[in-house]
């Protein structure tokens, strides 16, 4: 005991120069590196989105370079989701809170329609996964996958769930948005959304594959 | 508990999966034998096959 003090004091100083060392896995490890521009067109929008929950799938296997899901485990886990064209929109969020906390938004809408009953029963099954939590497959316009609801720092513990549902029938015959179902999905969480790796993404564009319900 | 061996390629990949309904994140390479085991269970394409399976 007689080097307690020296031993305290000396394991502040480690951490005030190597605060690394004391940080859990996953909050500040990424180093700053060159960013490099890729010289191809860039396309907004989104396309294609696959919906699943949290008993489906059930493991996502990520690289460690290049950072992307190169597995996702569980028996066909991703279900086909058919959406109303350019309906599909995904927005991730960052902004910080206070001076060191970070929040990310992830908000994804689409739109269904017609109100009938196997509609209501998409919606049901939706308002059912809620409570454990969804994930999504989105498709964005540059042709790349993610997968939204799972990430490095939270893993699957901050998913996806039903933020919104709209139904209007709309007053008579000029009405865009009459009769079409708006879904919003949604959470908050601390890490990005991750891309599929090249296989992966292939499989969402040809819309079949191990990882997709699509029959 | 089998001797699981995880596949040379995967060594430096991150699962994240479910257990006990709480999500667990662990690196391939550093992954106690107690979470081979789950991730078997789960099916995973990360194990080399053993002499049996071959």
């Amino acid at each position: 005991m007689k080097y307690g003090g020296w031993i305290v004091g000396l394991l502040l100083l480690v951490g005030m120069i190597f605060p690394h060392l004391f940080l859990p896995a996953g909050i500040g490890c990424a180093t700053l590196g060159i960013f490099t521009a890729t010289c191809q067109k860039n396309v907004s929008g989104a396309s294609v989105i696959y919906i699943s929950d949290k008993t489906l799938a059930t493991a996502f296997t990520i690289s460690a370079t290049p950072f992307e899901i190169t597995a996702i485990t569980g028996t066909t886990p991703f279900y086909r989701v058919d959406t109303i064209q350019d309906s599909v929109e995904w927005n991730e969020e960052g902004a910080r809170v206070g001076l060191n906390n970070w929040a990310i938004k992830n908000t994804i809408n689409f739109d269904i329609m017609p109100p009938n009953k196997t509609t209501n029963i998409f919606l049901q099954s939706l308002l059912d996964d809620s409570p454990c939590g969804i994930y999504a497959i989105v498709l964005d316009g540059n042709g790349q996958a993610w997968v939204v609801g799972v990430n490095t720092v939270d893993g699957t513990n901050r998913p996806l769930r039903l933020g919104k549902q709209s139904h209007k029938t709309g007053k008579g015959l000029q009405v865009a948005e009459g009769n079409i179902i708006q879904i919003s999905l949604d959470n908050e969480c601390s890490g990005l959304a991750i891309p599929l790796n090249a296989t992966l993404t292939a499989m969402v564009v040809a819309g079949a594959g191990s990882i997709l319900k699509t029959s | 508990m089998a001797n699981l061996k995880v596949k040379k390629e995967m060594l430096e990949s991150t699962v994240i999966y479910n257990h006990l309904n709480s999500s667990k994140k662990v690196k391939l390479s550093e992954a106690t034998p107690e979470q081979l085991a789950i991730l078997k269970e789960l099916e995973m394409d990360i194990f080399e096959k053993t002499e049996k399976e071959k």
